[in-house]
């Protein structure tokens, strides 16, 4: 179905399914989707009411809504046994030609032929049968806005290998049919696959029967789904974000299909053991071809278990060789072109509102005052690598004392490595030295770790940074605990002097 | 139904007084909040989900009485948990440690300033008083040069002396009193601190304007402010900065630079 202007069929259901998991959508998508709904049937009646007023004077007798009906049948019987295949027009014209000819036995060949074309071009949208809908309902800003809505029940499709046209029945032809307007395929499937297990396992194959159709159907239209997925995503491969939008939509159809082939599974057991239980002949034939059947449909499903399993690598390969610049894992906008340039059109003061809202957004809610005075005051006066402010414990017994949470060192730790590192001020120092220093103060091996490290990260590039430089004159380190250089420390403007 | 709605319009209006309570509003200027506190005043469903949800959020009410309640409702931190507790990354960057003990201690000397007696914060009737950076930075170093000659003399009238008042008032002594060239006063020099401290309160609502600028600005205090003065009669290092106060006024008679105005 299209949307103005150019959003194609596949890419649109794809972003409703989307939008459905999301809960989010907006007034003018739901009511776009449930005009959709309205309109499904709309190349239908707009054919039978074109057929039978007298477009053709030949024509009067034929029963065009009856024939619209053939060909959906004829197509999807044509779509079931294998990927990628469909009815072409002669083979519609083979089957609706008896139909065609009982209402009306004198038309010859070239007459049905046209018939045909006729159900055909109205069905697909186009050629004599073309149409557009145009609806016009109000934004949420009380603008009316023209939605053109412009769809076929059916599409050609060129089959490269037999160099044929053949016709494939749309989702929307899908939905029709099986009357599930606005249901998610998925669930459908796995309720469907339910009734049926049920029915085989209560004996009612003539129901079960009828629902296996219906599993035919539905795999049908999941597979459609799929690919029009898949196929939205090579058109436009430069901007899916692959990582993001496509590999969880991937991994989730994955675990479906798994969970249908494996539901199947367990209705064919079933099946089987009843065929084997059941005496009735004309029944054991119906259960022979809803095995049939159903054994399709679990082809179909490994079929497309595995195109979803070879969808990654081969997009993948896509974008590399059509030499994409690597895709950004975070859509981050081109600043420059999206975001400077058109805040230099803004006349003064609109960018102000604009600039705020993101700084909002990305900023979240902020405390900015200070609330609490007395906290304030006893935060300020915290005595000197003391966790605890000073103040009167009976004074106010419910207040919790401050605790440096985001500090992995506590205070004490950082004044004493403070006062370890300060002695580099004097004169140059050893590695060596310094544990020792730092023993005296009582560290354990942890915390003289801590302090080897904030010293070992200057030997390279921070050494500047940190007004530190670090040599190493191949004294290896003499200490208890660790092995390695004895590193000389000192101050970078007093090096010269130093080493 | 109906329940429903009212629960939902009370959620409202308890938000929106706990908007206004963080905003430090006015009620006298505020209709909306002068309701929403009769309302939290007479109505007790209000007032409780009121205290829940600032119980919630880690925040209570301090004032004690309902006549303080009327020129505002002041919050307070139950923990240093509460996402509302001040911490020193935000409000202190860039400041040294000495600096900040320092601005601990003019803070204690701001109230001494504005409340010099315990008696005072006990009346019940508000008020208002004003002083600006200059008194009140002079007023400050008289009372950190007590509390050295205290401290030098080993005076026993004074309890022991903590170490970071120490610090804090050898690090306020030892700066330069007044700014060198007009109009700059950062934190670097004693007026500048105690101008520093004073706008940081201004800022939070706990004092206002009252004309002037730079270093005449004069600075009222509010209600709120007041609340604190109170809370923080108890804290061992504001008797102690008190003290020294008293000893200064007991010592020399009426400051200097000193001017207390009473309004009511």
């Amino acid at each position: 179905m299209t949307q103005t202007p150019t959003e194609p069929s596949q890419t649109d259901l794809f972003q409703a399914q989307r939008e459905r998991d999301n809960q989010a959508e907006t007034w003018a998508q739901v009511v776009a989707r449930r005009m959709q709904a309205l309109l499904m049937g709309y190349p239908i009646h707009q054919m039978v009411a074109k057929g039978e007023s007298g477009y053709h004077p030949d024509w009067q007798e034929q029963n065009f809504t009856f024939l619209a009906l053939q060909v959906f049948d004829s197509v999807f019987a044509r779509m079931a046994p294998g990927v990628g295949s469909g009815a072409t027009r002669e083979e519609l014209i083979h089957d609706l030609k008896p139909y065609v000819l009982a209402r009306q036995p004198h038309l010859d060949d070239d007459q049905v032929a046209a018939i045909v074309d006729f159900v055909l071009d109205h069905l697909m949208n186009e050629g004599k049968g073309i149409f557009e809908r145009e609806c016009i309902w109000l934004t949420d800003d009380d603008l009316p806005k023209p939605y053109t809505f412009r769809f076929g029940l059916l599409k050609s499709y060129h089959d490269p290998e037999t160099d044929q046209f053949i016709i494939r029945a749309t989702t929307e032809a899908i939905h029709l049919y099986l009357r599930m307007l606005d249901q998610p395929i998925e669930d459908e499937q796995i309720s469907n696959l339910f009734i049926l297990h049920e029915q085989v396992r209560r004996g009612r194959i003539h129901r079960a029967r009828r629902e296996a159709e219906r599993t035919m159907l539905l795999s049908l239209e999941y597979e459609r789904y799929i690919e029009g997925m898949l196929r939205a995503v090579r058109r436009d491969v430069r901007t899916v974000d692959w990582v993001r939008e496509v590999t969880p939509k991937l991994e989730e159809a994955h675990g479906h299909v798994q969970r249908l082939i494996r539901d199947q599974g367990r209705v064919l057991t079933a099946l089987k053991l009843e065929m084997q239980r059941n005496e009735d002949l004309e029944l054991v034939k119906i259960i022979q071809d809803l095995i049939a059947f159903l054994e399709m449909c679990q082809r179909r499903h490994m079929d497309l278990e595995r195109r979803i399993l070879g969808a990654g690598p081969s997009f993948l390969e896509e974008q590399a060789y059509q030499r994409f610049r690597s895709m950004a894992r975070s859509p981050m906008p081109d600043l420059n072109e999206q975001v400077f340039m058109p805040a230099l059109h803004l006349e003064g003061g609109a960018f102000r509102q604009i600039a705020k809202d993101i700084y909002h957004v990305m900023l979240g809610p902020q405390v900015h005052r200070i609330l609490d005075l007395e906290l304030w005051i006893d935060k300020l006066l915290r005595e000197e690598g003391q966790v605890e402010p000073i103040r009167d414990e009976e004074a106010d017994e419910d207040r919790l004392p401050i605790l440096n949470l985001f500090n992995p060192l506590d205070d004490e730790l950082e004044e004493k490595l403070a006062r370890i590192a300060g002695s580099v001020d004097v004169a140059p120092i050893r590695l060596s030295e310094l544990l020792d220093q730092g023993r005296e103060l009582d560290l354990d091996v942890d915390q003289l770790a801590v302090l080897g490290v904030s010293f070992l990260q200057s030997y390279h590039a921070r050494a500047d940074l940190l007004g530190l430089r670090v040599v190493r004159d191949g004294k290896p380190l003499d200490d208890p605990d660790f092995m390695g250089d004895d590193l000389l420390i000192s101050r970078v403007n007093d090096v010269e002097g130093g080493s | 139904m109906s329940e429903e709605k009212g629960l939902n319009e009370m959620a409202y209006a308890a938000g929106r007084l706990i908007a206004q309570a963080l905003k430090s509003a006015k009620p006298h200027r505020d209709s909306e909040y002068k309701e929403l506190l009769d309302r939290y005043i007479y109505e007790e469903p209000f007032a409780a989900a009121v205290d829940n949800i600032l119980e919630g959020l880690g925040l209570k009410v301090l004032n004690e009485t309902t006549q303080a309640l009327r020129s505002g409702m002041v919050l307070g931190c139950v923990g240093t948990n509460s996402p509302f507790a001040p911490n020193i990354d935000s409000h202190a960057r860039g400041l040294s440690r000495d600096q900040q003990i320092a601005m601990g201690i003019i803070h204690l000397a701001v109230m001494s300033f504005y409340y010099p007696q315990v008696d005072d914060d006990d009346d019940d009737e508000f008020r208002s008083r004003s002083g600006t950076p200059s008194e009140i930075a002079s007023d400050i170093r008289e009372i950190c040069e007590a509390l050295k000659s205290a401290h030098d003399n080993e005076d026993r009238e004074i309890d022991e002396i903590p170490d970071q008042v120490r610090q804090a008032y050898e690090f306020f002594l030892a700066l330069q009193p007044a700014p060198t060239r007009a109009g700059y006063y950062g934190k670097t020099t004693q007026i500048g601190l105690v101008h520093h401290v004073l706008s940081e309160l201004q800022k939070n609502g706990f004092l206002g304007l009252d004309g002037g600028d730079g270093l005449n600005t004069r600075y009222v205090s509010l209600p709120k402010y007041r609340i604190y003065v109170r809370r923080l009669s108890s804290h061992a290092t504001a008797q102690l900065v008190r003290a020294a106060r008293q000893r200064v006024l007991d010592g020399q008679g009426v400051g200097e630079g000193r001017s207390v105005q009473d309004a009511s």
